[in-house]
């Protein structure tokens, strides 16, 4: 079996790349493309692998690279995750009891969440369907495993915005794959 | 420290008033009033909207408390729990094959032409 080299190393990763090293580009189309073609047109993708692959000989590893090609992205994609603006609730208040009694807020009888499949289809086309900034940080955190610290690094984003943005954006593809079955 | 912050501070604990106290020295000690958000006790509404800063661990040791101890009593907030871990989940697992690929051929040459590291 030939060997799959491991570019998980950002020193290894940046001396193959600036050895033009085929198998070091393949590693970081293999580990990064998806993620910004989730995010931006396929030319814009293109343009800044185009931009990352010319300033590789004068990147310093003051980043990580991740760090850096997502900083190249969201730029020339001209991407701003806007500040979490009015917030939609998590589920219809409808389903909630009214009033000011001790069981105000309470689910009403019947209308808790319902179980539904795991349907990945569907979650794709629901996360594609996402505004931008939920859809920016929940393929960033839930699709791909960025932690939250990194997530507010690259986009300039204050956490609390940035978990504002998360959590609406996992209500609205939970409330999708439920009403597939309700 | 004037009497009513001491007083404040006194009911809600010491983990609390240390996240105002950080605030305030973060923009100019204006901000006596601005409480962190609670989870009322029993209010299934509220406990939703605190699901992802659970899974985040950012809930404050008291709101923790009381979010575990809700969670124990209540089974629809107990499967809302467990849906946002099945979306988490699910998007986790999520195959890359539906979004398309940049051309790999058109990068390797653009790539291996002309570059000053090129190997010859």
């Amino acid at each position: 079996m030939p060997v799959v080299p491991d570019f998980g190393d950002d020193r290894d990763l940046v001396d193959g790349l600036r050895r033009r090293d085929e198998a070091a580009l393949a590693w970081l189309l293999d580990t990064y493309d998806a993620t910004m073609r989730r995010l931006a047109p396929a030319d814009v993708v293109r343009d800044t692998w185009l931009a990352v692959l010319d300033g590789v000989d004068g990147f310093e590893l003051r980043t990580t690279v991740r760090t850096w090609v997502f900083r190249t992205f969201f730029q020339r994609a001209g991407i701003r995750v806007p500040r979490a603006a009015a917030t939609a609730p998590a589920f219809d208040p409808k389903r909630f009891r009214r009033g000011s009694g001790p069981t105000a807020g309470r689910w009403r009888k019947g209308a808790g969440p319902v179980a539904w499949r795991d349907d990945p289809a569907r979650a794709a086309t629901e996360l594609a369907a996402l505004p931008l900034g939920e859809r920016v940080v929940v393929t960033l955190r839930d699709v791909d495993g960025w932690t939250a610290a990194e997530v507010g690094d690259v986009l300039d984003l204050a956490e609390g915005d940035q978990r504002v943005l998360l959590h609406q954006g996992r209500a609205r593809i939970r409330q999708a794959l439920e009403d597939q079955v309700a | 420290m004037t009497h009513h912050r001491r007083q404040l501070y006194e009911l809600i604990g010491e983990e609390d008033a240390a996240r105002i106290e950080s605030v305030r020295g973060r923009r100019g000690g204006r901000l006596l009033q601005q409480r962190p958000r609670r989870v009322r006790l029993g209010a299934c509404r509220d406990v939703v909207e605190r699901l992802t800063d659970l899974l985040d661990g950012v809930l404050t040791s008291r709101e923790q408390e009381e979010v575990d101890r809700h969670l124990e009593g209540c089974e629809g907030c107990t499967r809302a729990l467990a849906q946002w871990q099945q979306v988490v989940a699910l998007l986790g697992r999520l195959a890359d094959d539906d979004v398309g690929a940049t051309d790999r051929d058109e990068l390797l040459a653009a790539y291996q032409t002309g570059s000053p590291g090129a190997p010859d």
